[in-house]
């Protein structure tokens, strides 16, 4: 190989996409069943203007380039994103000051459009924040998208564009040889030139591998979130924040860009790298400091709650850097908020990284476009006909909440990359993540796969490994079973 | 593509066959519209007996009581039904878009009836803290996975809420041969059916925690077992004397919601008691030509309700078509005491209908309380109850003569 990636969240997926352009032999290592399974699955799904980090840092630097990279980048691969601007509200004296700083510090950064406004202003424009509020800032260029979506849309492109990609595969050992590393899996043995790390929260073990005595730590971070039904789409159309602290942006109220709401995240570092379970206290905390945003949120629009895990590391700022000891190794670890918005800015370093080491040839015929798959929910009625006529399985709706048909089912099931799991399937359709939870669809769903792909109903599972979603027996074996 | 019909009927379950049944005995055309693949909803499902005694005088299963209905509603020739279809739109003028295999359908009916049902509560809406493993199910899903399906959901099972769902699956898991530890009840009394307590969990020594919930769901992959804790009079739960539960399957019992998307799309006004339309006597909402019967109207304890509310909403959907409904003024029925919720919520002028049905809930069980109709302050009639729980719902036929000469309605019920 010339190049591995070690790790599918969206820093991964976005770097091989762009490296997918070259004649490059390039394999991305995933450990988990799907792609986007970590920070990038489970987060606020903001693309943040830049104004929180400190001047000069690379989070600052990449997080405004990022910023900027975003409507390109999402036009290019077809996934939705919205400039919905954001407010940082203050309540007291201190959280003004706080408001000119954050102000004064964008600048600096390089983020355009901040604006101080008045209550009376902002009320006007979301009339159901708290009308406690004093003061906000106004930031245009903060954005909503779909992270684990953009994640899954760019490693389609570079798959179509010949990189190579191994779900299930965990990077054991990386052994320095002279030309490059020999990389150990639990399945394989690679030898690669060039080793590029977006390992999430394992960026710093894979760090140790090559060097072993780095102090370099990730200490996960843990933030819970509700979800709110679509029928909330109307609470705020801008994410509203509380102003910041030292350790976090603070619990938002924050619109997604396919029209729930989400409340979250607090802030809590742990210590095992697997625990995104939610905690009591946990979603108490969040609730309250929520319902200060917007004081009336019903209780019963609550459709879900996660918790997703940050990699904060032990050294302040990101840290990109190949070492001295390892060269051709470039590390992207510590990769916390504002890590999304600033992976199309990685992309880019990755690819000047390896432009200074190599002399890259764009390939022939490489795409820089994804084809859009058609969803049923966002066509017009003419263009439903239009595919209904073509195909009748455009007319059978199987998950009544997301308004998700057979067809897009099927195709996706039959596409290479897709993970044959519930879960990969609701994340690439959204089928079974509206307000009845899949209570509708599940059996139809686990029908289609069982009979796309001939195995039993009981075979599927939600995401892998042990998680079958029908434990039991398929009920006649079981009860002949028993009779023996 | 245009669709020419008089009636639309949005679902083919008991509200929707029992509607299509009175309203097609006029000559006027009908279409019921179902997203399933087969008439009868939820019923094909409940295999269990229990279905029929109040409207056919015997018991049925679930797929024996919606096979009365849909022979007869198959006899009909002005019915059409549609099966695999589903309304998309619902416009405030009765305008709809469905789809279906053949296209996508636009339909201006002159009366629109509601049966689109209910579905069940999530493990998300409740946000019980903790993992978010395989192994969760509602209990109906469940139920549909090892009726329809052929497959259990697996082998060691713990049911919270005590909602009649989850009764009955405790029963048809124990005698497909999984284990089911325990029946977990947040409440402090069960919420299903006196006769489903004793058949489904007494006589299968299932065990009930009352005044207990679920606090924490454990396992990664695949559920690996639920702390349980008794709560305090407030329903708060008391952690620290949670325990353990081992289990590979939590199914969840834990109410019902009526699903109004549509109506609501339609702009229809929702009463957030029964979380249906608010209706008249007819079962007509306060948007006029659109009528609403079984549990998307309320959440109903026996299916022979639904179908009862089907007939009325069916008959007066021909009424209004045929101009006989005026709807000339309308007053508020009152609720106060002990109950909870009332259907219908208002009285139409001038009534037409001979009696009226009245459905309540109330909030909590009590020994030995008394119904009064009150007219202003007037007491005109008295029922007594000597126990009346949230779970059973009360059912009265109401002369409508009563309610002519007045015009401030109160339930109360009170302790005697």
């Amino acid at each position: 190989m010339d190049v591995i990636i070690i790790g599918g969240g969206i820093v991964g997926t976005l770097i091989a996409r762009q490296l997918s352009f070259y004649s490059l032999r390039i394999l991305l290592l995933e450990k988990e069943s799907d792609i986007a399974m970590g920070a990038t699955k489970a987060n606020s799904a903001i693309i943040h203007a830049g104004y929180d980090p400190m001047p000069n840092t690379k989070k600052a630097k990449t997080n405004v380039r990022g910023n900027k990279l975003y409507e390109t980048i999402c036009e290019e691969l077809k996934v939705p994103f919205k400039r919905n601007g954001a407010f940082i509200l203050a309540f007291n004296n201190e959280e003004i000051k706080m408001l000119e700083e954050l102000k004064e510090r964008g600048k600096r950064n390089g983020v355009m459009g901040l604006e101080i406004i008045s209550r009376d202003e902002l009320l006007r424009r979301e009339p159901n924040i708290n009308c406690e509020v004093k003061l906000a800032l106004y930031v245009p260029s903060s954005g909503i998208t779909n992270p684990y979506l953009l994640a899954i849309s760019a490693l389609e492109n570079a798959w179509e564009n010949g990189v190579e990609i191994h779900l299930e595969e965990r990077v054991c050992n990386i052994i320095k040889e002279r030309n490059g590393y020999i990389v150990e899996t639990n399945k394989n043995i690679y030898f690669t030139k060039y080793i590029i790390n977006c390992a999430g929260i394992y960026a710093d073990e894979i760090i140790k591998m090559i060097e072993s005595n780095s102090s370099f730590k990730i200490i996960p971070r843990k933030g819970e979130y509700y979800v709110l039904d679509k029928k909330m789409r109307n609470l705020v159309h801008s994410t509203i924040f509380p102003t910041p602290t030292p350790i976090s942006k603070g619990i938002l109220v924050v619109p997604t860009i396919e029209g729930n709401i989400l409340l979250g995240p607090n802030a809590h570092d742990i210590e095992d790298k697997e625990d995104k379970s939610t905690t009591q206290e946990g979603l108490k905390e969040v609730w309250e400091k929520a319902k200060k945003l917007i004081p009336n949120i019903p209780f019963s629009s609550v459709i879900n709650t996660f918790a997703g895990i940050r990699a904060v590391s032990n050294y302040k700022d990101f840290l990109i850097e190949e070492f001295n000891s390892a060269r051709g190794i470039l590390h992207f670890a510590g990769i916390d908020s504002p890590g999304i918005t600033s992976a199309p800015a990685f992309a880019e370093i990755a690819e000047e990284w390896l432009k200074e080491k190599e002399n890259l040839r764009l390939k022939k015929n490489f795409k820089r476009e994804r084809k859009k798959p058609l969803y049923f929910r966002e066509l017009t009625n003419e263009e439903r006909e239009e595919l209904i006529r073509q195909d009748p399985k455009w007319g059978h709706i199987i998950c009544r909440c997301e308004h998700v048909s057979e067809r897009e089912i099927i195709d996706y099931i039959r596409h290479p990359l897709t993970p044959k799991t519930l879960e990969a399937l609701r994340k690439r359709l959204r089928v079974g993540m509206g307000r009845c939870h899949g209570a509708f669809c599940t059996p139809y769903i686990l029908r289609i796969l069982s009979e796309e792909l001939g195995k039993p109903v009981n075979f599927f599972t939600l995401k892998g490994g042990k998680s079958k979603i029908l434990n039991g027996e398929n009920k006649m074996r079981w009860r002949y079973a028993k009779r023996d | 593509m245009l669709k020419e019909t008089d009636i639309v009927i949005i679902g083919g379950g008991p509200g929707g066959l029992a509607s299509a049944f009175s309203a097609g005995r006029e000559k006027l055309r009908i279409l019921i519209i179902e997203r399933g693949e087969e008439l009868g909803g939820i019923l094909q499902q409940c295999i269990h007996p229990g279905f029929g005694l109040l409207y056919f005088k015997e018991e049925l299963t679930g797929p024996e009581y919606a096979e009365r209905w849909i022979k007869e509603v198959e006899k009909i020739n002005n019915i059409e039904i549609w099966k695999k279809t589903m309304v998309l739109e619902l416009y405030p003028d009765k305008k709809l878009i469905a789809v279906n295999d053949k296209g996508l359908w636009e339909i201006r009916p002159k009366a629109v009836i509601l049966a689109m049902g209910c579905r069940e509560r999530t493990h998300g809406n409740l946000a019980i803290p903790g993992t978010r493993p395989a192994g969760i199910f509602t209990a109906g899903t469940a139920q549909r996975l090892v009726n329809m399906e052929g497959y259990l959901p697996g082998e060691k099972i713990l049911i919270l809420g005590s909602g009649d769902i989850g009764l009955i699956m405790a029963r048809r898991l124990k005698l497909e041969g999984a284990e089911v530890v325990g029946v977990v009840e947040k409440l402090s009394f069960p919420g299903g059916l006196t006769r489903n307590l004793v058949q489904c969990l007494e006589d299968f020594n299932i065990p009930l925690f009352l005044s207990h919930t679920v606090v924490e769901i454990k396992g990664r992959e695949r559920l690996e077992g639920v702390y349980i804790a008794p709560v305090d009079s407030y329903g708060n739960p008391i952690i620290s004397n949670k325990r353990f539960i081992q289990c590979d399957t939590l199914l969840l019992s834990v109410g019902l919601i009526p699903e109004n998307e549509l109506s609501e799309i339609a702009e229809i006004p929702i009463d957030n008691k029964t979380l249906g339309p608010f209706v008249d006597q007819f079962l007509m909402t306060e948007r006029e030509g659109f009528f609403a019967c079984g549990n998307v109207l309320l959440v109903n304890d026996l299916v022979d309700y639904v179908s009862f509310q089907g007939l009325i909403a069916g008959e007066c959907a021909v009424k209004y078509i045929k101009g006989v409904i005026k709807r000339e003024r309308k007053i508020p029925i009152n609720i106060n005491g002990n109950l909870r919720l009332v259907v219908p919520q208002f009285i139409s002028y001038p009534i037409i209908l001979p009696e009226i049905t009245f459905y309540f809930r109330v909030s909590e069980p009590k020994y030995n309380s008394v119904l009064h109709l009150k007219s202003g302050n007037k007491i005109i009639k008295t029922w007594k109850y000597p126990i009346v729980k949230p779970a059973e719902m009360i059912v009265l036929k109401i002369n409508s003569s009563v309610f002519e000469e007045t015009d401030n309605i109160t339930f109360s019920m009170e302790e005697k």
